[in-house]
């Protein structure tokens, strides 16, 4: 019962963000002759811009352009962002609103009680970042476009086993702080910073080998052609380790705490 | 010797102390808790009875000292889930899932507790009828506290920890709580609550123990309490000295005129012979209200 616990908690912001990602895929599969209009229109009145190295093959190719928009741009901001608000929460933050001593009363240890929210909240962020793999080969049905329902499934793992870290560290910053602004100010610190180290290499096919060691977005959106031999393994597992090391610094933390 | 004093505490402390920061909201707080017993929980705002209900139920960390509930020990994380297994608390602000529903949050609880008492749960909503497709945050407060109640009691516990029952319960409402605590330390359950309302405490309780300052200045059978706690008044025509009555066992002493009322906490046989000895004109000895008791302890610190 504590997982259900957990997900009346959290249900609302896994709504919203469920809404909120398939309102994007949808937006921007549907906003594709638009767009493919608008970027032949750019380029036939700038012929001496320098073209990024992605802008042909998004023009030609739709997977390619979904891969550039929606999982390379766009739904890894997004799903970032409601892994942040997901990962506000936990026995600290229940003391804050006054109910951790109810909580406590019941007979689970708190590490118990840290790692199931944990859980609970891993499988909602895993749920998100597969709303995709529905949403877009639908809508592509629906724009007379074609695109594999396992293609979107495995950007769509890629995305939340990646991106896990992001909830892991508000998770952390929430298991230590009473504000429940701070875990939000922090993590979103966290990724503007990697965000302005690695942005102007977005626009670049190669990036520095420090600069990619540490880009989270670019292990997150994935390769542009995703198969078993480009598959992200090595990152993926630093990233989960990294999650799960976290994970377990807030379960200690908790553990530790006079919840009030 | 009653049978409870054979009986190992329900709750022992030693030494248990909570600093936060430079201030000691519990100090070396040395508590026994009979099984069986009804005790009340007695100190002022700020005294540290909601830090040491806290301490005891594993919420807070103590600074110092240790605890024990049925044996276990309340600072070892495994040990301290049993006792949330047999021990029920129920919060001063009584704080409850505002998201749930008044059924959610019954079956929520329900399902930690193999034991849960559906035949206390009934009996409990008979007497206060709770909305139960109303979530949380809109119950009154009288209600948040009927249902924490009844979320605690339906445990099945075998001692209920309770930080201020009454709060927000109407005249009649009161009543009845104390008529089902009546009832469950009948059925063996040991109860351990705080409270401000004297009364309640001095109609069920057949322990107390007063806190003040973090310290424990009282800790007795309600019983013992009453026969040992008298107010003496003498008079003394030509007047007296207070020290002159500064023996063991008296803990305060207020002048009116020729009369002197001494509040006396044991020792009562030698403090009257005394006083004999001084030749008043009037000696009267008269029992003492929990009440007084409770002021005069606070009173004479």
């Amino acid at each position: 019962m504590l997982w259900y616990k957990s997900w009346l908690e959290t249900r609302l912001r896994f709504f919203v963000g469920a809404g909120a990602m398939a309102a994007l895929c949808a937006f921007y599969v549907f906003f594709r002759p638009i767009a493919v209009t608008r970027w032949n229109e750019f380029l036939r009145l700038h012929p001496d811009w320098h073209r990024p190295w992605w802008i042909n093959r998004a023009i030609n190719e739709y997977p390619f352009y979904i891969w550039r928009i929606l999982f390379d741009d766009y739904l890894h901001f997004l799903w970032a962002i409601f892994a942040v608000l997901i990962g506000v929460g936990g026995l600290t933050q229940e003391s804050v609103k006054g109910h951790a001593q109810f909580t406590l009363s019941l007979p689970q240890s708190r590490k118990r009680l840290a790692w199931t929210h944990a859980a609970v909240c891993c499988i909602e962020l895993i749920g998100l970042g597969l709303i995709p793999a529905v949403t877009i080969p639908f809508f592509s049905a629906c724009a007379h476009e074609t695109y594999s329902v396992s293609e979107a499934a495995c950007r769509g793992l890629v995305l939340s086993a990646g991106g896990l870290v992001i909830f892991s560290l508000t998770f952390a910053v929430s298991s230590i702080s009473r504000s429940a602004n701070v875990p939000i100010i922090v993590s979103a610190t966290a990724i503007v910073s990697l965000a302005s180290l690695t942005g102007p290499y977005e626009n670049e096919l190669k990036e520095p080998a420090v600069f990619r060691a540490i880009d989270l977005f670019r292990l997150i959106s994935g390769p542009p052609d995703l198969d078993w031999h480009t598959f992200p393994w090595l990152g993926l597992l630093v990233s989960l380790t990294l999650a799960f090391l976290l994970a377990c610094f807030a379960a200690r933390a908790i553990d530790n705490r006079d919840c009030w | 010797m009653t049978m409870t004093t054979l009986l190992p505490p329900a709750i022992q402390t030693w030494e248990l102390t909570k600093r936060f920061g430079h201030i000691v909201a519990v100090r070396r707080l040395n508590l026994s808790v009979p099984l069986g017993s009804i005790s009340g929980f007695l100190g002022q705002n700020g005294a540290g009875k909601s830090t040491t209900l806290k301490m005891l139920m594993g919420a807070v960390r103590p600074s110092h000292g240790s605890g024990q509930i049925f044996g276990l020990s309340m600072e070892d994380p495994v040990q301290s889930v049993e006792i949330r297994k047999r021990v029920a608390f129920v919060g001063e602000e009584k704080p409850l899932y505002d998201y749930m529903t008044v059924e959610q949050i019954i079956g929520f609880t329900k399902s930690f507790f193999p034991r849960w008492r559906s035949d206390l749960e009934q009996r409990f909503l008979r007497e206060f009828p709770l909305p139960f497709d109303r979530k949380i945050k809109k119950l009154s407060k009288g209600m948040r506290t009927q249902l924490a109640l009844l979320l605690g009691i339906a445990r099945g516990p075998e001692m209920l920890v309770l930080d201020e029952p009454s709060e927000g319960l109407d005249p009649l409402a009161i009543e009845i709580l104390l008529q089902l605590l009546k009832d469950l330390a009948a059925d063996g359950t040991t109860i351990l609550f705080s409270s401000h309302q004297l009364a309640d405490v001095e109609e069920i309780a057949d322990h107390v123990f007063i806190i003040d300052r973090g310290e424990l200045v009282v800790g007795s059978s309600v019983d013992r309490l009453k026969n040992e706690c008298r107010r003496i008044e003498a008079v003394f025509e030509n007047g007296l000295q207070e020290k002159e009555l500064a023996i063991e066992g008296v803990k305060g002493i207020q002048a009116e005129g020729k009369m002197l009322s001494l509040f006396v906490s044991h020792n009562l046989d030698r403090i009257l012979e005394h006083i004999r000895t001084l030749r008043p004109t009037k000696v009267e000895v008269m029992p003492m209200s929990l009440r007084e008791i409770f002021l005069q302890n606070l009173k004479v610190r």
